[in-house]
């Protein structure tokens, strides 16, 4: 509950655009926007949870979308080859999208909301928190 | 290990340590098995040792994990004694060596007779350095540690180990606390070990400076206390340069003295037969006296380490350390290694390591009738407080030449082996005897050398 | 507290001057880039110098790597 109280006041989505990212087309759906590394190991742990995710909530409109933040680009490969996503994958080899977010941990994930606005940050990605996690996109997706 | 006789191990701090450092991009839950085997060995027929290791990890998934590590020591072979070389043949009796041949023989303790038949009663030849000869030793050691993330950024660990030999035990328990700062950039960490170390030589703990034949016991056992503190900060410094600067103190109370080894007392370079020298069976016994070392010892060291990625799968790791105790040694260790990889099929680890230490203000090769020792009739005084032959004391360099081969199998099985080469060099000041004296012109420090293979499995699941 | 304080000074410095964003340290993940990457190779090491010299112990922590979580 408590972490739906997490605010990113005055950060509107709308009308931000990036040569690779157009989160525009997005708006009315609940985004669940992950930046990862195949380097990272808690990014191993995510990935399943994510296609879950998906699987789950596609139908109620949650979209997930993976930014891919390695500057090997094989290495990216590799990983998506043997984690299977199912979601969508966006990448940002020179990490511009990445400093636009303000991401400041490795992985870290913004859930936004049918409005557009960044209504919670992930700092990490924590196997205990995955019920958590879970239930801030259920309320979110119940609204509107 | 004690590849010297009952030397403590300082091994529970390094596993606190490493388990605090293996943070690697582990996932969630899993198990970690490390197995590595380490067989030693040593020119002239010195020590040689075999020491395998495992050391089992579960990772749970609240990122807490636990450790533990077993460690076997099968060790044999000679160390010296500590008495000077000299241009004649020694033979060493010791009275507590003698007693329990003694009895053994009484009791008819086949077993025993065999096993201290050469301890109690020895010959070492003209120009050799003299060996305690043919010891064997077998101890465990097993540690534990705990390590647990805290909320801000801080992770604890804590630790215990227990190492158990025949005359020597050891406990210790540790504490580590890191904090991260700067979107992890830096940590800084602050830990502690407190051990505890027993010894309890067969006969006894002789009376420090007396002779060896005198059988004069001080007690049956004896302690040591520990304390160490270690500061550390790890300091990412571009995305290829990583930096750790450690500051650490120890603060060591108690017995020092190693029970086995002593000194040999010279008049202008020559053995004196011992005044207390019973006369057994007409073999001259001479004058050695027990070492003696200072109750307290501190130590601080300053360790700086850089680790630089090169290419994309290269590394260079180069670290020094300068160390600085009261007891007046210095010392500075260079260490470079370089991470070559192969193809991505497997790697080379080429390794270079430069050391260096000065002497203890109370190191010297042997005693000196007159300035170190009196003697009058059958009595004999230290007129030093505290004196030690052990080589390990004395002022030396020493480069280790190494290669490790290391190849990732199936998942992530991995198979790896080293092998290192140790060389020291004399760098003593030479002390001085009269000329054909039976110590003129020997040597005055055993430089050692000594190999080493260590093979090593680890795998995740 | 003396020798705490010059530590604490280096902190500060040392904190300064890097600049490196968590998307950066995927070098410095690489496992042959933990500071100690082979943790049972070096205690065999530390304890062979241990017993044949005067000094022992110096490394120590954690931190580098991946910076995850």
């Amino acid at each position: 509950m408590r972490q739906l109280l997490i605010l990113m006041a005055g950060f509107v989505l709308s009308g931000f655009t990036h040569a690779e990212l157009n989160l525009e087309p997005l708006k009315g759906k609940v985004v669940y926007l992950d930046f990862w590394a195949s380097w990272c190991g808690p990014c191993r742990s995510s990935f399943p949870w994510m296609n879950s995710m998906q699987n789950k909530y596609e139908k109620d409109g949650l979209v997930v979308v993976a930014v891919n933040l390695d500057q090997e680009p094989e290495l990216a490969e590799e990983f998506i080859a043997e984690m299977g996503p199912e979601f969508r994958i966006e990448y940002d080899s020179e990490g511009e999208l990445a400093g636009k977010f303000g991401v400041s941990a490795m992985p870290t994930s913004y859930l936004i909301g049918r409005d557009g606005e960044i209504r919670v940050r992930h700092l990490g990605f924590h196997d205990k928190k995955r019920a958590a996690y879970e239930q801030e996109i259920q309320t979110l997706l119940g609204e509107e | 290990m004690q590849l010297n006789k009952r030397k403590p191990v300082a091994v529970s701090l390094a596993l606190a340590t490493s388990a605090l450092l293996n943070q690697t991009a582990a996932a969630a839950e899993d198990w970690q098995v490390d197995t590595g085997l380490l067989i030693y060995s040593e020119s002239d027929s010195r020590v040689s040792a075999t020491e395998p290791v495992i050391s089992v990890t579960r990772n749970f998934a609240d990122e807490s994990s636990v450790s533990a590590r077993l460690t076997l020591d099968s060790l044999s072979g000679a160390s010296p004694n500590g008495a000077a070389v000299a241009a004649i043949p020694q033979t060493f009796t010791s009275a507590s060596g003698i007693a329990r041949l003694q009895k053994a023989e009484d009791d008819d303790d086949d077993d025993e007779i065999e096993e201290y038949g050469d301890r109690a009663y020895y010959v070492t030849q003209a120009g050799d350095t003299p060996y305690d000869e043919n010891f064997e030793d077998n101890r465990t050691t097993l540690s534990l540690s705990w390590l647990r993330p805290l909320d801000n950024g801080f992770k604890l660990n804590l630790g215990g180990a227990y190492s158990t030999e025949g005359d020597f035990t050891s406990y210790s328990i540790n504490t580590a606390l890191s904090k991260d700062l700067a979107q992890n950039n830096t940590t800084l960490s602050l830990g502690v070990n407190l051990e505890f170390d027993e010894v309890a030589p067969d006969s006894g703990i002789p009376q420090p400076l007396t002779s060896i034949i005198a059988a004069d016991t001080a007690s049956n056992t004896d302690t040591k206390q520990v304390t160490d503190l270690v500061f550390g900060i790890t300091q990412v410094m571009t995305r290829r340069w990583v930096t750790q600067l450690n500051l650490s103190l120890s603060q060591s109370s108690g017995h020092h003295d190693d029970p086995y080894k002593f000194l040999t007392v010279a008049d202008q370079g020559n053995l004196i037969e011992d005044p207390n020298d019973n006369g057994l069976d007409g073999v001259t016994t001479y004058l050695y006296l027990y070492e003696h070392r200072p109750e307290d010892r501190q130590k601080i060291s300053l360790y700086l380490q850089n680790k630089v990625a090169v290419f994309s799968n290269d590394a260079v790791d180069i670290s020094y350390r300068y160390m600085t105790d009261d007891w007046g040694i210095d010392s500075n260790t260079f260490d470079l290694t370089y991470h070559l990889d192969v193809a991505g099929q497997f790697y080379l680890e080429p390794h270079f390591r430069y050391y260096e230490q000065t002497a203890a203000d109370f190191y010297t090769p042997f005693l000196e009738l007159g300035t170190d020792v009196s003697m009058s009739g059958t009595e004999i005084n230290a007129l030093v407080d505290y004196a030690s032959a052990d080589p390990r004391l004395g002022a030396f360099s020493a480069t280790t030449y190494g290669m490790k081969v290391g190849v990732p199998l199936f998942r992530s099985h991995e198979l790896s082996l080293s092998y290192e080469a140790y060389q020291q060099q004399d760098k003593n000041s030479y002390r001085e005897t009269a000329a054909g004296s039976d110590l003129d012109g020997q040597d005055q420090f055993a430089e050692l050398s000594a190999n080493w293979i260590q093979v090593g499995y680890s795998f995740r699941w | 507290m003396k020798t705490l304080i010059p530590l604490m000074v280096a902190a500060l410095l040392f904190s300064g001057c890097a600049n490196v964003k968590p998307w950066q340290r995927d070098l410095l993940a690489k496992e042959h880039m933990a500071l100690d990457s082979d943790p049972l190779r070096s205690a065999f090491n530390d304890h062979i110098y241990f017993s044949k010299e005067a000094s022992s112990g110096g490394r120590g922590f954690g931190g580098g790597g991946c910076g995850c979580n």
